[in-house]
């Protein structure tokens, strides 16, 4: 049978007041570097709250004397497998690749207008210009000598939603593969 | 099932151990993302970290940069190894500290939750361990790691209900295809009904804002860890999310644990 203590009910009480106050309760952003780099220690429980726009990645190619060839997704599935419950290293991976580009996401709202160039040279920036890269693969180059040219572009979409609803919310330079 | 404290948290310390060596085991395999050549290169990472003062900044280049990185992994893995079998407050802090320098690597975190709930657990353990003689602090901590817990998925739940799109049963369609894997025709078909989606949606909701009462006894208890725990097997299977698995894995004994304590 259940035993259930007066402190029990006035546990569940604190609780279901949190609940009433948290519907009222709007997030607040903390702004501060440090903060956002030691988050850890202040844990967020705030899972799947609401459908939101993801970043999608793409890249394109060209020869040094060519025009760029067609955009190409540049993240691609991940497949599914039992042995992943225990090791999901790249399922992981992945992951962590699509948090980067929300984090270029968000860096790029306090890009203000004349300072595109500087986004270029940030942190965010550079970890995707590199993320790129890896992840052209070689059948895309163009053949013959000279040098190789890439450009990638993000855009926005909503979950669920289809791919022709995307909305582009950065094109970058171009770069040298 | 009778679990005394101690007990509780040499299991809590266990199952946590598990966790890391998974984690980190993980993290081997993608070592080649973090290497100088890699996407995550330190020598792009370090600008973020400027602005700490200099002996800092010197530190997380001893321990940050490739290959050194790798040192601080083998660190890891080599104390949650020992923590499968030993005790001690030294280890629960270089599982602990290696822990928040692996999130630095990743400018904060790795992969969101898991870390969180690891570094919870890892925090609320090392005091427990430098204080072992206390029974006191040892019930606060696992109260700590229990509350946590509950929160996690009543603070989820309660943002769900907020949402119109969850009590609808449109963003589990949206999140359902959006994962990182291939959407199936299966699941495509699921997601295109409604009414399936609004009562999975609701079921989900309910369990996690109910989630509190599994503090009101243990049966209960068994009852709610039982069912999030197919609840992360479905997680992972949906959006590969297997470290969560074995983090909250980890935190379920202190939940049961607190859950027979009698508060009155």
């Amino acid at each position: 049978m259940f035993e259930i203590s007066l402190s029990s009910y006035l546990l569940l009480t604190l609780y279901l007041a949190a609940a009433a106050f948290l519907l009222f309760f709007r997030t607040r952003y903390v702004p501060g570097r440090a903060i956002y780099l030691f988050r850890v220690l202040f844990p967020s429980w705030r899972f799947f709250e609401d459908l939101c726009e993801l970043p999608v990645l793409y890249h394109r190619v060209r020869a040094a004397d060519g025009a760029f060839g067609p955009w190409r997704k540049s993240l691609s599935s991940d497949r599914r497998h039992l042995y992943k419950l225990l090791f999901n290293a790249e399922g992981n991976k992945l992951l962590a690749y699509q948090g980067l580009l929300q984090q270029v996401e968000n860096d790029m709202q306090s890009v203000t207008e004349g300072s595109e160039a500087e986004f270029a040279s940030s942190v965010s920036y550079r970890l995707l210009e590199r993320l790129v890269r890896k992840q052209i693969p070689r059948s895309e180059l163009p053949e013959g000598e000279g040098p190789v040219f890439f450009q990638f572009r993000l855009s926005s979409l909503m979950q669920g939603e289809a791919e022709s609803s995307a909305t582009e919310i950065l094109i970058s330079l171009e770069h040298e593969y | 099932m009778e679990l005394s404290l101690n007990t509780t948290l040499m299991l809590v310390e266990r199952l946590i151990a598990v966790a890391v060596i998974l984690q980190t085991s993980e993290m081997f395999a993608i070592r080649e993302s973090f290497s100088d050549d890699g996407v995550w290169s330190w020598s792009v990472l370090k600008d973020e970290f400027e602005f700490f003062p200099g002996p800092v900044r010197f530190f997380l280049d001893l321990t940050l940069a490739y290959p050194n990185f790798l040192v601080v992994l083998f660190l890891r893995i080599l104390a949650a190894s020992v923590a499968l079998m030993l005790s001690h407050a030294v280890l629960v802090f270089t599982l602990l500290l290696t822990s928040v320098l692996v999130c630095l690597r990743w400018r904060g975190v790795f992969n969101g939750g898991s870390d969180y709930m690891t570094v919870v657990v890892l925090l609320a353990l090392l005091l427990a361990r430098l204080f072992p003689e206390s029974h006191l602090v040892g019930l606060g901590c696992l109260l700590y790691i229990a509350l946590q817990l509950l929160s996690s998925f009543f603070i989820a739940g309660v943002v769900k209900l907020k949402r119109v799109n969850w009590r609808s049963g449109r963003a589990l369609g949206g999140f359902l295809c959006s994962g990182i894997y291939p959407v199936s025709p299966l699941l495509r078909a699921f997601a295109e009904k409604p009414a399936l989606l609004a009562c999975l949606s609701w079921s989900i909701i309910l369990f996690e804002v109910l989630f509190p009462l599994s503090l009101l006894n243990q049966s209960i208890c068994l009852l709610f860890i039982i069912t999030a725990l197919l609840f992360h097997v479905a997680n992972v299977y949906m959006f590969g999310l297997n470290r969560f698995l074995f983090a909250w894995g980890a935190a379920y004994p202190a939940l049961y644990y607190c859950s027979g304590v009698s508060w009155s």
